[in-house]
C-alpha cells in the first residue's frame, strides 16, 4: 500500500490517545477520519504528519518508513483548521514558503505558484496579506500551500469547520476535484459525517483512540460494523428487545408487544437482548387504513418537518416516545393526529447484541 | 478631511506623540521651576544641610517661641544659591552656606545684616572664627555682621599609615604619585578637585607666592588660564591612578578599610569612622588624617544667615534667637555627634580626650592657613577642564 | 443635565469627539512635556556666567557640544555603551521570555511578575546594591579571593561594570516586552512551518523572530534610550574613566552650574534618541509584523 499505518499507539502521560491503529491507504484514495471530538482523530493526523511521535507502531509512506523522520522530511503537507497562514507574508510568499524550504529554483517556483493561484482563483489576491482576506479566501490559500509542493500525502485537519454552510458545500466539491486531479491520498479529519460522506472514498470511524470501522463509505453507511458506527453515521431509530430466532426463518424482536422483523440478525442470538438500528430514510410510514398491522408499529403522527427534498414524520409510539420516519409513498396522505403504521425492509436493519451493561 | 482618512491620521498622530513621549521620558531634562512665594508670620523656614537637623532642639524652640519651624535641604552651595536667586528669599528665612559664599549672597542682596549683640552664644565661638581673624562673615566694609560661624572642617588627606609615610603625606604630591597607582581615590566634586590640584600646581610653578594678577593673596579658586591648563594635565595624569571617584562616604570607607585605597582627600568623616572601628577592634587598618600639606590645603566654615526676605524686626529677632540657641555648646555637641563635623563653638568641656583629638578641637589654629571653599573664578572654564579630564 | 451632555455629544462629528476625548492627554503632554522642553530649548541658546543665566542669544553651546572633543567622547561612549547594553539585553531576554512562555505553565504570570521585584526599590538603591556585588570588596570578588582566585579587575569601576549595571537595570523591560509579544504569538504556526519543510532553527528564524520583531524592537528601544541618557549607573559603577554623556550633562545642572551648556547637551541627546526611535520606526513594517487590522479590506 502507498501509505501504511501500522499498530500506532500514542500516550500522553497516563492518557491513551491512540491504540492499535492500523490503516492501509492506496495512492489515489480520499480517506476521512470521522469521529467525535476527543476521539483521537486529530492526534492520528499529527502522528502521520510527524508533529507527534507515536509511542508504538510505524508509518510507511511510498515504501519508506518515516516514523523517526521529522515532519519536513516526510514529503507530506497539511491544511489546518484555523488555516495557520503566516501573517507576515503575502499570499504569494505563503505559497512560496514550502518551495523555498525545498530549495526549488525560481522559475519553477513561479510556475508552481501560478498554477496554484490559477486553480484556486487566487491570482488577484497574490499580494494581499492573510488578514486582508475573507475566510474562504484564506481557506483557499491554506489549501494552495498544501498543494503547491506536490506532497506525497495531503493531510487536512477539519479545514472547513470555520466556514459557513454555503461555502462549505462549494469547497467540498473543489477539494474532491483537486484530489482526483493530483492522484495523491488526502486524509481528511472531520466530525461532520456529511462532509465525510460527500467527499471520501473510504471512511475510518475513530472512537476512543481506536478505529471502529474502515471501509468504503457506502459500506460504512449501510453496513455499520459496530454499534458505535451505527449510532454515529446516519440517523437511526433504535429498538431494543429480546430476539426470537427460529431455525431457517427470519428473526424477530419483541418490542412493546410487537414482533418486529429484523432480518437475519447475525449479530444476535435467540432469546437474548439486542438493539435494532433502522435508519430514518428506511423507516416507512403509511396510513392505518385497514391493511394488516402484522410486524408493524402503530403510532400517532405528531408532527411533520419539511427538509426540502424530504420530510421527517415524528410518530409517537407507546408512552410519548418518538420514532422518526422519512420514507413514504407519494400517494399517501397523512396529517398530524392521524393513526399511522411504521415498517421497514428487514434486510436494512442492523442488529447488535446488548452487552451485559446495556 | 474625509471620514475614511481619519483613522490613518489618528494613528499617525498617536504614533508620533508616542515617539516623542518615549524620547522625552528617557531624557528627563530637569526644568527650572518657579514656586509661588508667600510669607507667613510665624513660620520660620530654613534652607539647610540635612545632617544638621536636631529634632528635639527644634521642637523645644518651636514651643518656647510659638513658631513653626520648617526645613528644606540642599547638597551643594551652588544649589542653595540658585534656589535663592529664583525668588527663594521670600521662601526662606534662614539659610546656610560655606566660606566665601556668604559675602556673595550679601553682595547680591540675598541675605541681610544681623546684630551679633543679640546672640549671646557668640562668646563660645573660638576666636579663630571671629572677626578679625575670620572675615568672611562680615561684609566687605569690615563692620556689618552677615552671619554666624557654625561648623568647620578641612579637605585634608586621609591615608593608610601602613602604606604611606608621614613624610610622603606632607606633600599633596602623594595624591598624584604613580607609585600609588591603583591605590588612590578622590571625590567627585569638581571644584575641590581642581582647587586642590591648583595648590600643588601653583606651588610647582612658583606662582602661588608670586604676585597674583588680581593683586589679592593667592586663592586656589582664582586661577590663570596657564595654571588651569597645568591643572588639567595633572588631573588627567591622576585619573589613571584612581581606583574610582567616591560618590558617597560608604564607598570610600569600604575602599580604605579593605586596604585597596591608601590615600584620598576628604572631609575627615571616614577618618573618624575608621578610627572608631579600630578603637572597637573591628578594623586593624591604621588610618590617619593630614589636615594640611606643605603646599597648602582647603578648608571650610559653614554658617547661618538671615535672608533679605526677613524685613520685620519680630521675625529677625526670632531668627537671631534660633542662631543663639543652636550655637549653645550642648546643641553643638549633638551636632558634632550626629554630623561628625568639628564645631566652631568650643565644646571641649563636654568632650572626651579622644573626641578632642578626633574632632581636631585643639587644632583650630591650623584653619588659618587653609584656603576657604569658594566659588570658581569661571565655572565655565573649570567645567571645560573637568570635562576634558573625564573624556581623556 | 446629563441628558443635555449626551445630546451635545451625539451632535458632534467624529473629529470633534476625537478632539474632545484627547484634550486632557494633550493638555497634560503640553503642560508637563512640551513646555519644559521649550524651556530647555530656549535656555540652550543663552549662556551662563558664574551661575548667572544671561539672555544673550547665541549658538556657542551647540558649537561646544559638537566640536569639543570631550563631549564627543562622552556621546560616543554613551552610544557604544547603549548599543552593547541593548543588544545584550535582547540576547538574554529572548531565551528567558521564551522559556517562561513555553515551560512556565500556570506559573507564567508569577515568573514574569518576579521580573518586576527589583523595581520595588529605587534605581539608586539597585545600583548601589550592584556595587556591593561587583565592587572591589563586593560579593563576587570577595568570593573569588576566598577560593584563591584573583579578583576580576574588569568589574571594578570600569565601563564594563557600567554596562553590567545597565543590563541588570533594563533586562526586565526587554524581557517583559518580548514576553508580551510571545504571549500573543500563535506557536502553532511553527507546526505549519515544520510541516512545510522548516527545521527548528529555520522555523524560528522565518516565523517566530519576524512575528515578534516589534516586541523585540520595543524592548531594544526601552533599553537603548535610557541607557543613552544614563547618569546614575556610570556615576556609581563607571569609575574615573567611565563618564557618560548623561552623567556629564547632569553635572552641568548640579555641580558646575553651566545650565545653558547642559541644556544644549540635553537637546543634542534628545535628537540622538529621536533619530534612533525614528530609524527604529522605519525598520518596523507593521504589515510584516503580523498585526491584524492593519490595512483595509477593500
Amino acid at each position: 500500500m502507498y501509505l501504511e499505518i501500522k499498530n500506532i499507539g500514542k500516550k500522553f502521560g497516563l492518557f491513551t490517545a491512540l491504540s492499535n491503529v492500523d490503516l492501509d491507504i492506496a495512492k489515489n484514495e480520499f480517506v476521512s477520519l470521522l469521529g467525535p471530538s476527543g476521539s483521537g482523530k486529530s492526534t492520528l493526523l499529527r502522528v502521520i504528519a510527524g508533529l507527534e511521535q507515536p509511542t508504538t507502531g510505524s508509518i510507511v509512506i511510498d515504501g519508506e518508513d518515516v516514523t523517526s523522520l521529522p515532519p519536513y522530511q516526510r514529503g507530506i503537507a497539511m491544511v489546518f483548521q484555523d488555516f495557520l497562514l503566516f501573517p507576515h507574508m503575502t499570499v504569494r510568499e505563503n505559497l512560496l514558503f514550502p518551495l523555498r524550504m525545498l530549495k526549488m529554483d525560481k522559475r519553477e517556483s513561479e510556475e508552481r505558484i501560478d498554477w496554484c493561484c490559477g486553480i484556486l482563483s487566487l491570482t488577484e489576491l497574490k499580494d494581499r496579506y492573510p488578514n486582508q482576506l475573507s475566510g474562504g479566501q484564506q481557506q483557499r490559500v491554506a489549501l494552495g500551500r498544501g498543494l503547491v509542493c506536490r506532497p506525497k500525502v495531503l493531510l487536512l485537519d477539519e479545514p472547513l469547520a470555520n466556514l459557513d454552510r454555503e461555502l462549505r458545500r462549494d469547497m467540498e466539491v473543489e477539494i474532491r476535484s483537486y484530489q482526483i486531479q493530483l492522484g495523491i491520498p488526502f486524509i481528511y479529519v472531520t466530525h461532520n459525517q456529511e462532509e465525510a460522506l460527500s467527499m471520501s472514498d473510504k471512511i475510518a470511524v475513530v472512537n476512543k483512540g481506536g478505529i471502529e470501522d474502515f471501509a468504503e463509505k457506502s459500506v460504512v453507511y449501510d453496513k455499520p460494523k459496530t454499534r458505535f458506527v451505527a449510532q454515529f453515521v446516519g440517523r437511526s431509530n433504535i429498538f431494543s428487545g429480546r430476539v426470537s430466532k427460529s431455525a431457517g426463518g427470519p428473526a424477530t424482536l419483541h418490542w412493546r408487544g410487537n414482533h418486529l422483523p429484523i432480518g437475519a440478525a447475525d449479530g444476535a442470538a435467540d432469546g437474548l437482548h439486542a438493539s435494532a438500528y433502522v435508519k430514518i430514510e428506511n423507516t416507512h410510514i403509511e396510513a392505518m387504513d385497514g391493511t394488516s398491522a402484522e410486524g408493524k408499529i402503530r403510532g400517532k403522527l405528531r408532527d411533520v418537518i419539511f427538509r426540502g427534498q424530504y420530510a421527517e414524520y415524528l410518530v409517537t409510539v407507546g408512552e410519548g416516545e418518538d420514532v422518526v420516519a422519512s420514507s413514504i409513498d407519494s400517494s399517501t396522505l397523512v396529517k398530524p393526529g392521524d393513526d399511522v403504521l411504521l415498517s421497514w425492509d428487514p434486510g436494512k436493519v442492523d442488529v447488535f447484541a446488548d452487552g451485559a451493561g446495556a | 478631511m474625509t471620514k475614511e482618512k481619519l483613522p490613518v491620521s489618528r494613528r499617525t498622530f498617536l504614533k508620533h506623540t508616542g515617539t516623542f513621549a518615549l524620547a522625552g521620558a528617557a531624557v528627563t531634562l530637569p526644568a527650572p521651576f518657579i514656586r509661588n512665594a508667600r510669607a507667613a508670620t510665624l513660620d520660620i523656614r530654613a534652607l539647610m544641610w540635612e545632617p544638621y537637623v536636631l529634632p528635639d532642639m527644634v521642637a523645644a524652640f518651636e514651643a518656647e517661641h510659638d513658631v513653626n519651624f520648617t526645613t528644606t535641604f540642599f547638597d551643594g552651595n551652588s544649589e542653595a544659591y540658585n534656589k535663592l536667586k529664583l525668588g527663594g528669599t521670600n521662601d526662606f528665612d534662614l539659610v546656610q552656606a560655606d566660606g566665601f559664599w556668604s559675602r556673595l549672597y550679601y553682595r547680591e542682596g540675598l541675605i541681610r545684616d544681623i546684630d551679633l549683640s543679640r546672640i549671646d552664644s557668640m562668646k563660645n565661638v573660638f576666636p579663630t572664627f571671629q572677626y578679625p581673624d575670620y572675615q568672611l562673615l562680615t561684609a566687605e566694609d569690615g563692620e556689618t555682621a552677615i552671619g554666624v560661624p557654625f561648623c568647620w572642617g578641612g579637605y585634608g588627606i586621609t591615608y593608610n599609615a601602613d602604606q604611606i609615610s608621614e613624610d610622603e603625606v606632607s606633600s599633596l604630591n602623594v595624591l598624584f604619585d604613580p607609585k600609588n597607582g591603583g591605590h588612590l581615590s578622590a571625590s567627585a566634586r569638581f571644584e575641590e578637585n581642581i582647587a586642590l590640584a591648583a595648590i600643588l600646581v601653583t606651588a610647582r610653578m612658583g606662582t602661588q607666592t608670586a604676585e597674583r594678577p588680581d593683586g589679592k593673596p593667592f586663592n586656589p579658586y582664582v586661577l590663570t588660564d596657564e595654571e588651569l591648563a597645568e591643572v588639567e594635565k595633572l588631573l588627567i595624569e591622576q585619573k589613571h591612578l584612581l581606583t574610582t571617584r567616591y560618590q558617597d562616604l560608604g564607598t570610600l570607607n569600604n575602599l580604605m578599610r579593605s586596604g585597596i585605597v591608601w590615600a584620598a582627600p576628604e572631609f575627615s568623616q571616614v577618618y573618624r569612622q575608621l578610627q572608631e572601628l579600630k578603637r572597637k577592634g573591628e578594623s586593624d587598618v591604621n588610618i590617619q588624617h593630614r589636615l594640611q600639606a606643605k603646599e597648602g590645603g582647603l578648608g571650610w566654615i559653614d554658617s547661618w544667615m538671615v535672608t533679605s526676605g526677613v524685613e520685620d524686626s519680630e521675625k529677625l529677632e526670632i531668627c537671631q534667637k534660633f542662631m543663639d540657641t543652636i550655637l549653645k555648646p550642648e546643641h553643638m555637641k549633638q551636632i558634632a555627634d550626629k554630623a561628625g563635623t568639628s564645631t566652631c563653638v568650643d565644646i571641649r568641656e563636654l568632650s572626651t580626650a579622644e573626641e578632642r583629638e578626633l574632632f581636631l578641637m585643639d587644632r583650630t589654629e591650623e584653619l588659618k592657613g587653609l584656603h576657604m571653599f569658594d566659588q570658581p573664578s569661571s565655572p565655565e572654564k573649570w567645567e571645560r577642564v573637568w570635562s576634558n579630564m573625564e573624556a581623556a | 443635565m446629563s441628558g443635555w451632555i449626551v445630546q451635545r455629544w451625539l451632535k458632534l462629528d467624529q473629529n470633534q469627539r476625537f478632539l474632545l476625548l484627547t484634550a486632557p492627554v494633550t493638555l497634560f503632554l503640553i503642560l508637563f512635556f512640551v513646555v519644559p522642553l521649550i524651556a530647555i530649548l530656549v535656555v540652550s541658546f543663552w549662556r551662563t556666567e558664574s551661575y548667572q543665566l544671561i539672555v544673550d542669544w547665541n549658538i556657542d553651546n551647540y558649537i561646544d557640544v559638537l566640536t569639543e572633543p570631550s563631549y564627543r567622547v562622552f556621546l560616543l561612549r554613551s552610544i557604544v555603551t547603549a548599543l552593547i547594553v541593548s543588544v545584550t539585553c535582547v540576547a538574554l531576554a529572548w531565551p528567558i521570555a521564551y522559556f517562561v512562555i513555553r515551560y512556565g505553565g500556570r506559573y507564567k504570570l508569577l515568573l514574569v511578575l518576579g521580573l518586576a521585584v527589583p523595581f520595588l526599590t529605587g534605581i539608586v538603591l539597585r545600583v548601589i546594591a550592584l556595587q556591593g556585588v561587583l565592587g572591589p570588596i563586593g560579593l563576587l570578588n570577595l568570593g573569588l579571593m576566598k577560593i584563591g582566585i584573583e579578583p576580576i579587575q574588569a568589574l571594578m569601576y570600569t565601563k564594563t561594570a557600567t554596562a553590567v549595571g545597565l543590563i541588570y537595570l533594563y533586562l526586565p523591560f526587554v524581557t517583559t516586552a518580548i514576553y508580551l509579544s510571545l504571549l500573543n504569538f500563535n506557536f502553532r504556526l511553527l507546526d505549519a512551518a515544520k510541516v512545510f519543510g522548516a527545521g527548528n532553527f529555520r522555523a524560528f528564524w522565518e516565523i517566530t523572530w519576524p512575528l515578534n520583531w516589534v516586541g523585540t524592537v520595543i524592548g531594544f528601544a526601552l533599553t537603548f534610550v535610557p541607557s543613552l541618557a544614563s547618569a546614575v549607573t556610570p556615576r556609581f559603577l563607571g569609575g574615573a574613566n567611565g563618564t557618560l554623556f548623561g552623567l556629564a550633562m547632569g553635572s552641568q545642572f548640579s555641580a558646575t552650574g553651566t545650565w545653558s551648556l547642559g541644556a544644549a547637551m540635553g537637546v543634542v541627546l534628545f535628537f540622538v534618541s529621536g533619530i534612533t526611535l525614528f530609524t527604529i520606526s522605519r525598520i518596523v513594517n507593521l504589515k510584516r509584523s503580523g498585526f491584524t487590522g492593519v490595512g483595509s479590506r477593500d
